[in-house]
């Protein structure tokens, strides 16, 4: 192995799973693999440009990836339905979490993809400000700022929701309509 | 006792989206060599795409050439064998000349036309995206339909309406389908697309219809359309009727990239075909705006004529083109079909232009995929 392929290696194994968590909670697990793919393909072949640490450039790197071919945002309803199906299983849960857990991620669903985004690469990704500033190319004050006003809207649209509401609808998609993933993946605004 | 929705928001973390979860050795396997070889699915990162309401549809297809390495059961190509496509190399100046005529024609057309509107503005699309089944002299080529429509509200504070369906697939021409007879005329198709995990997905494409799928979604801030930028109905049905002026109000959008992303490169000149495709074709501007996007199609340096052609309804047209490279280095077409006498765009489509590996088997001049638009004012949308 060259000392390239061996970067790129190390690079995509301290950093695939985040890539690929963060086109999922974007846009959806089916278009995840393929903007994982095109990622690191770019990455392979922009190897010399790639600096350290190389976690904020590949996010941003998916990010375009995202919005060149898949417009993200588009399919909002869907990563609602989507996340809620994986979400953390009811194991000793009551009921009450489960409603609390379909609120919470209906609310992130509600709100713009750029909230979204900001409040993904913060509460599910962990970044620090400094890194996901960097991901979406503005400066750490302006993501601060960002990430406030997300927050607070999804504070918002939490306590909107309510619980009454949450829990009256388990969402699940049924599993054989997805399976079958005959169906494109439908547009929306 | 209110709790705090960023805490909330992080117990909510589906566990597979654990950043350290570990990755599947045959997933990490497959894609360490598809970044090395520079293999990509291609399809849908080249589509043009200039709305924001924009179909994403062919992203199962897309993934089909990572599928072709798992599986290889089928591998995008293009369909018709580029037998109604318009010939590329006619860049004579009598053809010419018929795609300069072709655009003014039709601005006349539309400059003609009563303004009209209503409560929703209905865009049905229906698009065609060609897959390849089997290998070598028995492969033959699919075509794969599915139809988009949405109903755009006039009202700022209105829903967006979209229906889409899955119109099955069929072997796409004549020749295809002998090949495919002889392959046991089969009704079904499977791909088998990764699904992350190391775990794979089977999709289908069947020649049965699907079920149409009507959802609706509020519109935040009124901003409806894409035009490298969101914008409101409004800003849509105000634009500039005078040719220069509405390519210099579209000018200020145009911020050194692409439509769709910052990293996507394109000229002023592709930023503007873009963009002025998307006037004439599907947005609803007003008939003398139209004329205005003609006008500015007419006079774009980099833009050619491809002749009279046919579009897959029937339709006749005059189609124009523009080549450029695509992110990933393949020489892609972008062709609009206009129709001068009823002065608007009837749609679109991508041809590979020069043989690539990302297009495995797929011969230069063979349209990828095309989109046949009708549009119209309505009173009503499908709840």
């Amino acid at each position: 192995m060259t000392a390239d392929e061996e970067r790129f290696t190390a690079i995509y194994d301290a950093c695939r799973q985040r890539v690929w968590a963060y086109a999922t909670a974007r846009a959806g697990r089916q278009i995840a693999d393929e903007v994982v793919s095109e990622t690191f393909a770019i990455a392979w072949r922009r190897i010399g440009d790639v600096p350290e640490p190389a976690l904020p450039w590949l996010l941003g790197v998916a990010r375009n990836v995202l919005r060149e071919g898949h417009r993200a945002e588009v399919r909002r309803a869907e990563v609602a339905e989507e996340l809620w199906q994986h979400a953390p299983g009811p194991a000793g849960d009551v009921a009450e979490q489960v409603a609390e857990r379909l609120g919470v991620l209906r609310a992130l669903a509600g709100l713009s993809a750029d909230d979204r985004e900001i409040l993904i690469l913060t509460a599910w990704q962990g970044l620090t400000p400094r890194d996901a500033a960097r991901v979406l190319g503005c400066s750490k004050t302006a993501f601060r700022v960002r990430l406030h006003r997300a927050r607070r809207r999804l504070q918002q649209a939490v306590e909107q929701d309510g619980p009454q509401r949450a829990a009256a609808a388990p969402a699940r998609t049924p599993r054989t309509e997805r399976d079958q993933g005959v169906e494109r993946v439908g547009h929306a605004a | 006792m209110k709790r705090d929705a960023m805490r909330m928001l992080m117990d909510a973390r589906p566990d597979d989206l654990d950043p350290n979860a570990p990755v599947d050795p045959a997933t990490r396997e497959r894609e360490l060599a598809r970044a090395r070889h520079g293999a990509h699915g291609g399809t849908t990162v080249t589509a043009p795409a200039r709305r924001r309401v924009r179909p994403v549809w062919g992203i199962g297809v897309a993934g089909v050439a990572a599928a072709a390495v798992a599986a290889a059961v089928l591998v995008p190509t293009g369909g018709g064998d580029g037998g109604d496509a318009p010939p590329l190399s006619k860049h004579d100046a009598a053809l010419q000349l018929t795609g300069r005529n072709a655009l003014l024609t039709a601005a006349e057309t539309a400059d003609r036309q009563p303004a009209a509107s209503g409560a929703y503005w209905r865009v049905s699309r229906v698009q065609c995206q060609f897959v390849r089944a089997g290998t070598g002299a028995s492969a033959y080529t699919v075509a794969s339909e599915s139809r988009s429509e949405a109903w755009t509200p006039n009202d700022p504070a209105g829903s967006l309406v979209t229906r889409d369906q899955d119109l099955g697939a069929h072997p796409a021409t004549n020749a295809d389908k002998v090949l495919w007879r002889k392959a046991g005329s089969p009704t079904s198709w499977t791909l088998k697309l990764p699904a992350g995990g190391g775990h794979y997905k089977q999709m289908g494409l069947t020649a049965a219809p699907g079920k149409a799928r009507t959802r609706q979604t509020p519109v935040r801030s009124g901003e409806v359309y894409w035009l490298g930028r969101n914008v409101t109905m409004k800003q849509v049905r105000e634009l500039p009727a005078d040719p220069k002026k509405l390519k210099s109000q579209l000018s200020k959008w145009y911020r050194g990239h692409g439509t769709e992303a910052e990293g996507q490169k394109s000229t002023r000149d592709e930023w503007l075909f873009d963009v002025a495709r998307g006037l004439v074709t599907d947005m609803p501007v007003t008939p003398k705006v139209r004329a205005a996007a003609f006008r500015l199609l007419a006079g774009l340096p980099s833009v050619v004529s491809l002749g009279r052609v046919t579009d897959g309804q029937g339709r006749q047209g005059v189609a124009i083109g523009l080549t450029r490279p695509t992110t990933y280095g393949d020489l892609h077409q972008t062709r609009l079909i206009v129709d001068p006498s009823a002065g608007r765009g009837l749609g679109e489509e991508d041809v590979l232009v020069k043989a690539s590996s990302s297009y495995p088997g797929v011969r230069a001049g063979t349209v990828l995929n095309s989109s046949l638009v009708t549009t119209e004012w309505t009173a009503v949308a499908p709840s």
